[in-house]
């Protein structure tokens, strides 16, 4: 039990990490890290970006470790690893973009804000599933080889 | 180009050795996280570029292709684009907003990741064509765009942290029976 939500933790924070870089990645710079403090009313002031940055790797360990204790009972393949993480990914979309910004805050968004919300959240299930399954099988340590 | 995750395969017999051939690439799990890593930001990259060129009426897209048809380096491109994609300018818009979803989609989520480089190598060569040597650009910026699409085209990066790879397996044992499977199998 313990080893899997640690694991799911792990790839969950660094799901989390990869989501910072992504939403640094805009105009702003890095205003998409504004709303995400925002969700939680921890934004307006110039901490911001970093309160948002650091929601994000908390949350994604969060969401992980949620990840780490559903697959818990039965070892998952590469394919029942992306696939609760991209469930993982939309129950983030649903409870933080739909729920938490949209109906508790009030936040409206673009299309474009829907779709990249959408998009976004599923990456990180993905990224999730994806590095829970190569910490479970291979720990990381073995080389690839390109031909 | 063959990507696997496998432990080494033994050693020859006789321990030699083959000296015939190009010896072969390995790259850490690291640099393979690293690669996709890449592979998702340039996804990012091209996603982002929907955002001012949203349907119905794709927004800034009509500047940037008047401005190619003022400054191609190409003869003949600019007629192209006066009298055909800008005389059919929707058209035109849905196509590029279609495409750039795709290559976006594709890229993030490493589904056949190879198919949509191609398509950012297209989208990218085009820009540098038209845009490349227009007042205020630096050449380099769509360079560097058909440089880096060329890199994923070369490279399959979304065997880490991507779908393809889940596909890819797959695909190369359908590969065996069936022409079709095949040719998709370059695409992951």
């Amino acid at each position: 039990m313990q080893q899997s939500v640690q694991r799911g933790l792990r790839a969950g924070a660094l799901a989390g990490l990869l989501l910072v870089g992504l939403f640094f990645a805009d105009y702003g710079p890095a205003n998409n890290l504004i709303t995400i403090a925002r969700w939680f009313a921890l934004d307006g002031n110039t901490w911001s970006k970093l309160i948002g940055a650091i929601l994000l790797v908390v949350l994604g360990a969060v969401f992980g470790g949620l990840f780490g204790a559903i697959v818990r009972p039965w070892s998952p393949s590469l394919f029942q690893s992306v696939l609760v993480g991209f469930a993982t990914g939309l129950c983030w979309w649903v409870v933080l973009v739909l729920l938490l910004s949209m109906v508790v805050k009030h936040i409206q968004q673009s299309p474009y804000g829907t779709l990249f919300w959408l998009v976004t959240s599923l990456l990180y299930g993905l990224v999730l599933g994806s590095l829970y399954w190569q910490f479970e099988t291979k720990g990381g340590g073995h080389e690839s080889r390109m031909v | 180009m063959h990507l696997s995750s496998s432990p080494s395969e033994p050693p020859p017999v006789g321990g030699e050795v083959p000296s015939v051939g190009p010896s072969r690439v390995v790259l850490s799990e690291r640099s393979l996280i690293l690669l996709a890593c890449v592979r998702i930001f340039v996804g990012l990259l091209w996603f982002q570029q929907l955002a001012w060129k949203m349907p119905p009426t794709f927004g800034g897209l009509r500047r940037y292709v008047e401005n190619e048809a003022q400054h191609t380096f190409v003869p003949g491109y600019s007629s192209i684009l006066n009298n055909v994609f800008l005389a059919h300018f929707s058209l035109l818009g849905a196509g590029v907003w279609i495409a750039e979803l795709l290559v976006g989609i594709t890229l993030l989520f490493g589904l056949f990741t190879r198919f949509g480089a191609m398509l950012a190598l297209l989208l990218s060569v085009q820009l540098y064509i038209g845009l490349a040597y227009a007042p205020g650009e630096w050449y380099w910026t769509y360079g560097m765009l058909t440089l880096t699409s060329l890199v994923l085209v070369a490279v399959p990066a979304g065997r880490r942290l991507g779908i393809d790879q889940l596909l890819a397996p797959r695909m190369q044992h359908a590969a065996s029976t069936s022409r079709l499977a095949r040719l998709a199998s370059w695409f992951v």
